[in-house]
C-alpha cells in the first residue's frame, strides 16, 4: 500500500496532462496557508488557557520557526522521496498537529498546543510548502514562474479561507469560542487530511526527459540568467548568488510585515474616519492584494525575466514606501492603494522565487534549495516585526501619534527594500565551477556541460 | 478506479471552490472599508 507513495510509483506515463498537477499543489498550499489565519483562536485559546496573549502567540511564531527549518533540512529528503510521499507526509504531520493541540485543549496542556501545532504542524507546513514546487517547475519548465504562482497563491489563499471557516467552526460548537477549540481543531484536522491526501495522490512527475511540446531548452538558454546546467543543494550555498538571493527574500519580506504586522491599527492611526470594521476590511483586501500578487507579477517574470521582476518589487516598492510615508495621510484612497500594490509586491516576491532559483541553479534539486532559501522567510518572520514593534513603542513613548508613528518605520522599510535592491543588482549568473556534470544520453556515464550558457547579456 | 483526469478535474472544482468561498467572505468585509 505505502510503495504507492512511492517516487517511481509517481512517474506519468504517455499522454499525462500537465494542468492535473497545479490543483494538487493548490489543494496542499491552501490546506497549510492556515497558519496565517492562526490569529482568529489566539483569544479563544488565552480565554481558554486563561493566560495572556504572548503565550499564545509563541504558538504561531514556533510553528513558522519550524517551517524555515523542515524546509532546509528536509528539502533534499522531499527531492530523494518524490512529491507523493512528501505531501502525504506533509497531510499527516499538518492534521496530526491539530489532533495533538485538540487533545492539549482537552487536557489543559498548553505545551502539548506548541508540540502540536508549532512543532508537528510546522514540519508538515515545511515539507507542505517546498514538495510541490519543484515538482510544478519540471512540469513547467517553459513558465515556472506562473506555475509556482498559482500553488504559492494557494498559500496566501489558505489564510481566505481558513478564517471565515474557523470562525464558523468556533460559533458551531459551542456558544463560547474557547469550548469550541478542540472540537474546531479536529474537524480542520479531517478537511486538511483529506485535502492535501488528494492532492498526493493526484501529483505525479513527468518521465525522464519530457518536455512539453514546442518548447525549446536551448531558446531559454541563450537568456543569460538562465542556466543549462545543474547544481546540488549542498554547492549552491557555497554560491554568493544563493546568499544575494537570500538577502533579496529577506528584505523583501521584512519590508511586507511592516505593513502585515500593523496594518488594522496603522489605517485607523491615518484616518480617523476608519472604524474597526472597515479596518477589518482593509486587512482582507491586503490578503487579495498578496494572493493576486503571487499568481500575476510571478507569471509575468515569465516574460521579462526574473532579475527585472525583483527590480521592480525592490525599486518600485522602495519608491512607494516612500510615498506612503510622507504622502499616506492625503486620502484612504491613496493609502490603500499604496499599500495594496505594496503587499502584492510581497507576495510576488515569495511566489518567484523558485523560478529563479530554477534559472539560476537548474531543476536537479531546486526543491532543496528552495528549502534552504526559505530560512530567510523565518529570519525575516522574527526580524521584520521586532523592528516595526520597537520602533512604534519608541515613538509612542516619544509622545507622538496618529501617522507619526509609522513614519520612521516606513523610511527604515525605505533602506531594508535598497538593500535588497542592490543585492539583487549583483546577481550574476552561477560559474559553471558549481554545476554538476552532466548525463551523456543512454551512456550512463557523465560529463563536463560543454557549451555553457552565455554568460553576458542580461535578459530583458 | 478512478482516473487521474478525473481526479485531477475533480481537485480543480474543489480548489477553485474553496478560493471562491474565501474571496467572497473578504469582499464582504472589504465593502466596508469604502461604505
Amino acid at each position: 500500500m505505502l510503495s504507492m507513495l512511492d517516487r517511481d510509483r509517481t512517474v506519468a506515463g504517455p499522454g499525462y496532462r500537465r494542468w492535473l498537477i497545479p490543483p494538487a499543489a493548490l489543494a496542499v498550499h491552501l490546506s497549510i496557508g492556515q497558519v496565517y489565519a492562526f490569529s482568529v483562536f489566539k483569544e479563544p485559546l488565552v480565554d481558554h488557557f486563561g493566560t495572556k496573549l504572548t503565550p499564545i502567540s509563541i504558538i504561531f511564531s514556533i510553528s513558522i520557526v519550524m517551517l524555515g527549518l523542515s524546509a532546509a533540512v528536509g528539502g533534499t529528503w522531499v527531492e530523494r522521496a518524490g512529491p507523493r510521499k512528501a505531501m502525504f507526509t506533509a497531510a499527516c504531520c499538518w492534521s496530526l498537529g491539530f489532533v495533538i493541540s485538540a487533545f492539549g485543549v482537552t487536557t489543559d496542556q498548553l505545551w502539548l498546543v506548541y508540540l502540536g501545532y508549532g512543532v508537528i504542524g510546522g514540519i508538515g507546513l515545511g515539507i507542505g510548502y517546498i514538495s510541490p514546487v519543484s515538482t510544478l517547475i519540471k512540469w513547467f519548465p517553459d513558465r515556472p514562474g506562473l506555475a509556482t504562482g498559482l500553488a504559492i497563491m494557494g498559500f496566501g489563499g489558505g489564510a481566505l479561507v481558513a478564517g471565515p471557516l474557523s470562525d464558523a467552526l468556533l460559533s458551531r460548537f459551542a456558544d463560547n469560542p474557547a469550548d469550541a477549540i478542540a472540537p474546531a481543531f479536529l474537524t480542520l484536522a479531517a478537511i486538511y487530511f483529506v485535502m492535501m491526501t488528494l492532492g498526493a495522490f493526484t501529483v505525479r512527475l513527468p518521465a525522464e526527459g519530457w518536455k512539453p511540446e514546442g518548447w525549446d531548452p536551448d531558446r531559454d538558454a541563450e537568456r543569460s540568467m538562465v542556466t543549462r546546467g545543474n547544481v546540488t543543494a549542498a554547492n549552491a550555498i557555497r554560491t554568493p548568488q544563493f546568499w544575494l538571493l537570500w538577502t533579496v527574500l529577506f528584505c523583501n519580506v521584512t519590508a511586507g510585515i511592516g505593513i502585515l504586522e500593523q496594518a488594522s491599527p496603522m489605517i485607523q492611526d491615518h484616518f480617523d474616519t476608519v472604524a474597526a470594521a472597515a479596518a477589518a476590511g482593509f486587512v482582507g483586501l491586503l490578503s487579495l492584494c498578496n494572493m493576486g500578487g503571487r499568481i500575476g507579477w510571478s507569471a509575468t517574470s515569465d516574460l521579462i525575466g526574473r532579475k527585472p521582476m525583483y527590480m521592480i518589487y525592490l525599486g518600485v516598492g522602495a519608491i512607494l514606501y516612500f510615498l506612503l510615508a510622507s504622502t499616506g495621510t492625503a486620502s484612504v484612497a491613496w493609502f490603500v492603494l499604496l499599500t495594496g500594490v505594496i503587499l502584492s509586491f510581497y507576495g510576488g516576491g515569495f511566489a518567484t522565487v523558485p523560478a529563479y532559483l530554477k534559472d539560476l541553479f537548474g531543476t536537479l534539486q531546486v526543491g532543496a534549495i528552495h528549502g534552504r532559501l526559505l530560512t530567510a522567510w523565518s529570519a525575516a518572520g522574527v526580524a521584520g516585526p521586532l523592528i516595526i514593534n520597537a520602533i512604534a513603542d519608541a515613538e509612542t513613548a516619544a509622545g507622538k501619534s496618529g501617522a507619526d508613528l509609522y513614519t520612521l518605520s516606513l523610511y527604515i522599510m525605505v533602506g531594508v527594500l535598497i538593500v535588497g535592491f542592490v543585492a539583487n543588482l549583483l546577481i550574476r549568473p552561477v560559474s559553471d565551477r558549481y554545476m554538476e556534470p552532466a548525463e551523456e544520453e543512454g551512456t550512463g556515464r557523465f560529463r563536463r556541460e560543454r557549451e555553457p550558457a552565455p554568460v553576458t547579456a542580461e535578459r530583458s | 478506479m478512478i482516473s487521474d483526469s478525473a481526479r485531477g478535474i475533480a481537485l480543480w472544482f474543489l480548489v477553485i471552490a474553496a478560493l471562491l468561498y474565501g474571496i467572497v467572505n473578504t469582499m464582504t468585509n472589504v465593502v466596508d472599508l469604502f461604505a
